[in-house]
C-alpha cells in the first residue's frame, strides 16, 4: 500500500544531523561506521589468515638439484655457515657438544612438554620459530628465553626460500623478526631454512639463498644430525639417530610443532641422560661455539611495533573465536527454526484441515461484518478492492477511511455509488487514526481490516470470521499473498511472504503467540479492540503493536489459512526499502513497547515470556547474526577450505529450499519461483541487513522518522538538527483544536 | 464537546469527533452522528453535500485516559509518544559519540594492520663468533677463551644502532677497533687461536692483535649507511676493503646491544642503549686473557 507519508513533512529527509552541512551531504556516520566496521572486520581476517598460514604461505618446495656452484668447503664444512663477509666460513660444534635444535614452534601442546623436559635435565636448545606461531604464542616464546634457550629464526610462513625472491625473503625475516621483538622484546642473528638438512645437501638453489641470509648479517645454521622425528619412526630410533658418534660436536634436528610430538618428548627423556652419562654436554648454540649470545635486545619503536603486532594477533583470534559462536548460534537458530516449522505447522495443518474441524462452539459464523479500508493516494487501487469486497460471500459494509488523499480516492470510491460502501474523509493523521475512526463509524461487532491495495476472493472475508466462532479468539490473521510476482523482486517477497510469513503464522498459531496480524488482511472483535484502546501510533508498525496488545489482554489469536488476500508488494528497490525499515523498526518498538509482558503474570505473562522471545529471536537477532554466514562464507572462500565451505553454503541453501518448498506445498502453491532463492539467498538478505542494521541505529539515536507523526499535544517539539519542514497552517490549526 | 454537525468543514474549526459508543468505557457519552442521523446503512454516504471531515484523530486510549482508566484494560502500558523517539537529542549526541569512537578505533585496528605488515627490516644484529680453522674441523675454542660474558647480556656488538638512518656511526666500532675481534667473515685470519671468544667483549684483546684488525678496521663509513640501504644492496659482497659487509652492522637493528667492546664504545654508543654489556665489557678490555674471570661460563672450562 503507498506510503502513508504526511506529504506535508515528505520533504524532510531523515537525518542524522551531522555536524556540518557538508557532512551531512557526504557520508554520514550512520554509513561510513559500518563500512568501517567492515573495514576494520576484513582487516582482522586477512590478519588471521596470514597467521594462520591460509593466505600467503606457499608450500611448495623445490627438488634437489646439483651443487656444481657450492663450493667445496661449505660442502664438507660444519653446520654453521656464515656467508656474511665476502668469504664464506663453516663452523663446527666442538666434541662432547650438542645443540638441539627444534623446528617449527612454538607449539602449544608440544612445546611446553619438550621445555619440560629440557628443564627436568638442565639442558640447553635452540628453538627455530616460525613468525605465525610464534605470533600466537608470544608466552611460550618468552619461557625459551626464559628457561636459557636460544631463538632463531626459520621465517614467517615457512615457504621454500628457494623458489622466493628477495624481496619475499626480506619480508619473511623481518616479520620473523617483528614477531620475536613482540613476544620477548629480542631479535636473533640465527636463521635456519625451511626444508633445510646437512651443509652437504645445499646445492645450487639453496646455497645463494645462503648466501643472501648471510648478507642480511644472519648466520646460517643446519644440521649434523636429523633425528627424522617427524616421520614418528619410534623412540628408539630417534634416539638412535640423534647420537652422535665418537664424541663430536653435534647439532640435532628436531621438530615441537606440526603434528604429534609424543614420540620427540620421550625420545628426548630417554636421550637426555644417556649422552649426559657419557660425557655429553646439551648446550645453545653459542653457548657451544663459545661466542656470545645470539639475542639482542629490541627498543623504542620497533619493540612496540612487535608488541603491536602480537596484540592484534591476539585480538584477532578472539574476534574470531566470538565470531564463531556467533555463528554457531546463528546456525542453531536456522536448524531450529527449520525443525519447529515441520513440526509445528505440521500439527496445524493437520488440524485445521481435519474432517468436521469447527472452528469453535458458535460455528459457524454468519453475522455481518465490518470492512474498513483505510486509503491514501490509492486513487489507482481503490477502485479494484472495494469492487473485489462487493463480491464477497458474507455480508459485510465497507467503509473507505480517506485519510486526507491528495488525488480523489475518496470522489472515486463515492462515484461508484455502491450500497452498502460508505466514505469517511479525514484530514491526514496516518493509518492508526484512519483505523481509529473506522472503529468508531463501524456498525458491527466483528472488523476486518485490510490495505487500499489488497484484492479479496470472494471467500476471504467468511473465512476470515470464522473462527470467531470460539468465543476465545479476539483477532484473526488472514494469508496475505504476493499479486505480482513476476519481476524478480516480486517473486522474492512471494517466496517471502509464503515461506516466511505465512509458515511462521502456522508455528506461531500452535505456540500462541501470533506477532503480527497482517494490515492487509486481519479481522478483530469490536470487544476486543475496545479494551485494549483501539489502534495507536506510538509505533510504525501499528498492526504488531494491536495484535502483541489483544494477545496480552488474554485474547487468542490465530492463523485462517483459507482467508487469502492479494496484496501489492512493492516493486522498486526503494519502496520495498521503505516499506521494510518501517516494518523492521516498528516491529522492534512494538517488541519495545510490550516488554513488561517478559514479567507480568496470566496470559500477559504467557505471551511475554514465550511469544515475546520468539519474536524477538527470530525477526531481531537472527537477521542481525545472518551475515555472519556471508563472513564465514567469504573468509572460507578466499583463506580456508574453499570446498567445504561451498559445501556448507549449499547445505544451508537446501535446508532453506526445502523449507521453502514445504512451505509452498502446505500452501498449494507453484515451485517454480523457487528457482530464484539462491539470488535470494545473495542478495536479498543482505538488503534486509541493512535495512535491520539502519533501523537499529535509528532506534538507538532516538531520531524521528518521516513516517511518525508529532504527538497531538498542541506543542511542537522538534529535535534538535531535525527541523520538520514548515508544516502547513491547516495541521497547525488542527493541533490547536486537539490542544483543548 | 459540541455536537456534531456534519455539514462543518475543517477551515470553519468546528466539527468533533465522534467518540466510539465503546462499552464499558466510562465517561464516554458522546451521540454517534451515524446513528442519530440514519437508522440505516449506506445512504448518508452516498450524499454529495454530506461530507463528513472528522478532524481530530479518535484514539480510544486518549478518552480512556482523559476518563482515568485505571487497570481496566489489563494493564496496557500507557503510551507516552512514539517509541524510542528521543525528542531532546540527547541519546543521539551520545551514541554519536560512541560510534565515533568506535570508527576511530577500527581505522586505527586496519591502519596497524597495514602499517606493520609493509614495514620491517629484515636485518640481524652482528654475532661475532670465534673463527676456527679450516684444517682442524673441530672447532677449538678452548679455555683460553675469555669466558664469555654472560650470555643473557647482550651480545657484543652490536651492530648498529637504531633503525633510523642516521645515527649509525661506524657500528662496530668496537670491532675494529679490538684488535682481537675476530670477525669471523672475514678473515680468514686463521688465527689458530682462539680468538677469543669472539664475542666476549673484550677477552684477550690483547692477545691478538695484529691480524684481526686489519681486516675489521673500517668501515664504517660505508657502513653507516641506514640500515636498510646496505642491506639491501648487495648482498655478500662487499668490496673487500669495505669493512664489515654492511649488513651487519649498518642494519638498523634497533637492538641495544652493547657495546662495543671496549674501545669505541664511543661510536656505539650512539646507537643502543645498551647498558649492557656488563661487566665483561668493562673488564674486557683490560683483561687480558683468557683466563678472564669475567663471567666465565661454565663450558669454558675444560
Amino acid at each position: 500500500m503507498a506510503s502513508r507519508t504526511n506529504r506535508r513533512t515528505a520533504r524532510k529527509t531523515r537525518r542524522t544531523g551531522g555536524s556540518t552541512a557538508a557532512r551531512r551531504r557526504r557520508l554520514p556516520l550512520r554509513h561510513l561506521l559500518p563500512l568501517l566496521l567492515l573495514l576494520a572486520l576484513a582487516a582482522m581476517l586477512m590478519l588471521r589468515g596470514y597467521v594462520h598460514s591460509e593466505i600467503l604461505a606457499d608450500h611448495r618446495i623445490r627438488p634437489e638439484t646439483t651443487a656444481d656452484h657450492v663450493p667445496e668447503k661449505i660442502l664438507e664444512g660444519g653446520p654453521v655457515i656464515d656467508t656474511r663477509g665476502p668469504k664464506a666460513t663453516t663452523l663446527d660444534v666442538p666434541d662432547h657438544r650438542i645443540v638441539l635444535t627444534f623446528d617449527d614452534g612454538p607449539d602449544p601442546t608440544w612445546t611446553p612438554k619438550v621445555l619440560d623436559v629440557l628443564r627436568k635435565h638442565h639442558a640447553h636448545g635452540v628453538f627455530f620459530i616460525t613468525g605465525t606461531m610464534a605470533s600466537r604464542h608470544p608466552d611460550l616464546v618468552r619461557r625459551m628465553a626464559a628457561e636459557g634457550h636460544e631463538i632463531g629464526l626459520h621465517t614467517f610462513n615457512h615457504p621454500d626460500l628457494s623458489l622466493q625472491t628477495r624481496k619475499r625473503i626480506d619480508w619473511e625475516l623481518s616479520q620473523n623478526q617483528m614477531a620475536l621483538a613482540g613476544a620477548v622484546g629480542i631479535r636473533s642473528s640465527l636463521f635456519r631454512p625451511p626444508y633445510s638438512s646437512t651443509a652437504s645437501a645445499l646445492d645450487d638453489h639453496t646455497w645463494p639463498v645462503t648466501r643472501y641470509v648471510g648478507s642480511r648479517g644472519y648466520i646460517t645454521v643446519l644440521t649434523t644430525d636429523d633425528s627424522e622425528d617427524w616421520r614418528k619412526p619410534g623412540v628408539q630410533e630417534i634416539v638412535h639417530n640423534s647420537t652422535p658418534k665418537n664424541g663430536k660436536g653435534a647439532i640435532v634436528l628436531m621438530h615441537d610443532s606440526g603434528g604429534d610430538r609424543h614420540q620427540t618428548v620421550q625420545a628426548l627423556d630417554r636421550l637426555l641422560p644417556e649422552l649426559k652419562q657419557r660425557g655429553y654436554r646439551f648446550q645453545n648454540l653459542t653457548e657451544a661455539l663459545d661466542a656470545p649470545s645470539a639475542h639482542t635486545e629490541v627498543t623504542g619503536p620497533d619493540l612496540w611495533k612487535g608488541k603491536a603486532w602480537v596484540f592484534l594477533v591476539g585480538a584477532s583470534d578472539t574476534i574470531t573465536d566470538v565470531l564463531v559462536v556467533g555463528l554457531a548460534v546463528i546456525g542453531f537458530l536456522v536448524l531450529a527454526r527449520f525443525g519447529l516449522m515441520l513440526l509445528l505447522s505440521g500439527i496445524h495443518v493437520r488440524r485445521t484441515r481435519r474432517k468436521g474441524f469447527t472452528w469453535g462452539p458458535d460455528a459457524p459464523v454468519t453475522e455481518p461484518v465490518s470492512v474498513l479500508v483505510p486509503a491514501y493516494n490509492e486513487a489507482k487501487c481503490i477502485e479494484n478492492t472495494v469492487r473485489s469486497l462487493m463480491r464477497s460471500e458474507h455480508p459485510i459494509e465497507v467503509l473507505v477511511i480517506d485519510d486526507g488523499s491528495a488525488d480523489g480516492t475518496a470522489r472515486i470510491v463515492e462515484d461508484l455509488d455502491l450500497p452498502n460502501v460508505r466514505v469517511v474523509r479525514q484530514l491526514n493523521a496516518g493509518k492508526p487514526a484512519a483505523l481509529n475512526r473506522g472503529i468508531a463509524n463501524a456498525r458491527h461487532d466483528l472488523i476486518v481490516m485490510m490495505d487500499g491495495d489488497t484484492v479479496f476472493e470472494p471467500a476471504t472475508v467468511r473465512e476470515l470470521v470464522q473462527p470467531f466462532a470460539d468465543p476465545r479468539v479476539g483477532a484473526v490473521a488472514g494469508n496475505a499473498k504476493v499479486g505480482n510476482k513476476d519481476t524478480l523482486i516480486g517473486a522474492w517477497q512471494h517466496i517471502e511472504y509464503v515461506m516466511g510469513f505465512n509458515l511462521d503464522r502456522r508455528l506461531y498459531d500452535v505456540l500462541r503467540c501470533m506477532p503480527t496480524i497482517p494490515g492487509a488482511v486481519g479481522a478483530f472483535r469490536r470487544s476486543a479492540l475496545d479494551r485494549v484502546g483501539g489502534m495507536s501510533d506510538d509505533t510504525l508498525a501499528e498492526d504488531t503493536d494491536i495484535t502483541m496488545a489483544i494477545h496480552r489482554d488474554g485474547w487468542r489469536v490465530v492463523y485462517a489459512e483459507k482467508a487469502r488476500a492479494w496484496t501489492e508488494a512493492p516493486e522498486s528497490v526503494q519502496q520495498l526499502w521503505s516499506q521494510r525499515y518501517r516494518w523492521s523498526y516498528g516491529t522492534m518498538q512494538a517488541i519495545w513497547k510490550h516488554r513488561r509482558a517478559l514479567v507480568e503474570r496470566g496470559p500477559s505473562g504467557r505471551f511475554g515470556r514465550v511469544g515475546l522471545p520468539l519474536v524477538a529471536l527470530f525477526m531481531i537477532v537472527a537477521p542481525l547474526l545472518a551475515p555472519l554466514f556471508d563472513v564465514f562464507l567469504f573468509y572460507g572462500l578466499v583463506f580456508g577450505p574453499t570446498g567445504k565451505t561451498i559445501a556448507a553454503w549449499f547445505g544451508v541453501l537446501g535446508i532453506q529450499a526445502a523449507c521453502a518448498a514445504y512451505a509452498f506445498v502446505l500452501d498449494r502453491e507453484r515451485l517454480t519461483p523457487l528457482i530464484s532463492l539462491p539470488l535470494q539467498q545473495l542478495l536479498y538478505r543482505q538488503l534486509m541487513y541493512v535495512v535491520l542494521l539502519q533501523s537499529w541505529i535509528t532506534a538507538l539515536t532516538g531520531g524521528r522518522l518521516r513516517w511518525q507523526k508529532l504527538r497531538r499535544k498542541g506543542q511542537v517539539a522538534a529535535p534538535p538538527g531535525e527541523t520538520p519542514a514548515s508544516r502547513q497552517a491547516g495541521k497547525q490549526a488542527v493541533d490547536q483544536g486537539a490542544a483543548r | 464537546m459540541t455536537s456534531v454537525n456534519t455539514q462543518e468543514f475543517p477551515e470553519t474549526g468546528a466539527s468533533d469527533a465522534t467518540p466510539v459508543p465503546a462499552a464499558g468505557l466510562p465517561g464516554t457519552e458522546v451521540r454517534d452522528p451515524w446513528q442519530e442521523e440514519s437508522g440505516d446503512s449506506g445512504s448518508a454516504a452516498n450524499d454529495p453535500q454530506e461530507v463528513t471531515v472528522q478532524l481530530d484523530s479518535v484514539r480510544f486510549g486518549d478518552a480512556a485516559a482523559a476518563a482515568g482508566r485505571g487497570g481496566a484494560d489489563g494493564g496496557q502500558d500507557a503510551s507516552d509518544g512514539p517509541v524510542f523517539v528521543d525528542e531532546t537529542g540527547r541519546r543521539r549526541i551520545r551514541i554519536r559519540r560512541l560510534g565515533i569512537c568506535v570508527g576511530v578505533a577500527c581505522a586505527a585496528y586496519a591502519a596497524v594492520i597495514v602499517g606493520t605488515l609493509l614495514s620491517g627490516n629484515s636485518d640481524a644484529p652482528w654475532l661475532p663468533v670465534p673463527v676456527q680453522d679450516d684444517d682442524k674441523p673441530a672447532a677449538k675454542v678452548e679455555a683460553d677463551s675469555p669466558p664469555q660474558p654472560t650470555r643473557t647480556a647482550a651480545p657484543v656488538l652490536p651492530p648498529v644502532g637504531p633503525l633510523l638512518p642516521g645515527p649509525v656511526g661506524p657500528f662496530l666500532p668496537g670491532v675494529h677497533v679490538r684488535p682481537s675481534l675476530p670477525g669471523v667473515a672475514r678473515t680468514p685470519v686463521s688465527t689458530p687461536r682462539p680468538s677469543p671468544s669472539a664475542g666476549a667483549p673484550g677477552p684477550s684483546p690483547s692477545a691478538k692483535p695484529g691480524p684481526m684488525t686489519s681486516a675489521p678496521v673500517k668501515p664504517t663509513p660505508g657502513v653507516s649507511t641506514p640500515g636498510p640501504a646496505p642491506g639491501t644492496s648487495a648482498p655478500v659482497l662487499p668490496p673487500p676493503s669495505s669493512p664489515q659487509p654492511s649488513p651487519t652492522s649498518a642494519s638498523p637493528s634497533p637492538v641495544a646491544s652493547p657495546s662495543p667492546t671496549g674501545d669505541g664504545t664511543g661510536t656505539m654508543a650512539e646507537g643502543t642503549p645498551s647498558p649492557v654489556p656488563t661487566a665483561s665489557e668493562a673488564t674486557s678490555p683490560s683483561a687480558p686473557g683468557p683466563s678472564s674471570p669475567a663471567a666465565p661460563s661454565p663450558e669454558n672450562t675444560v
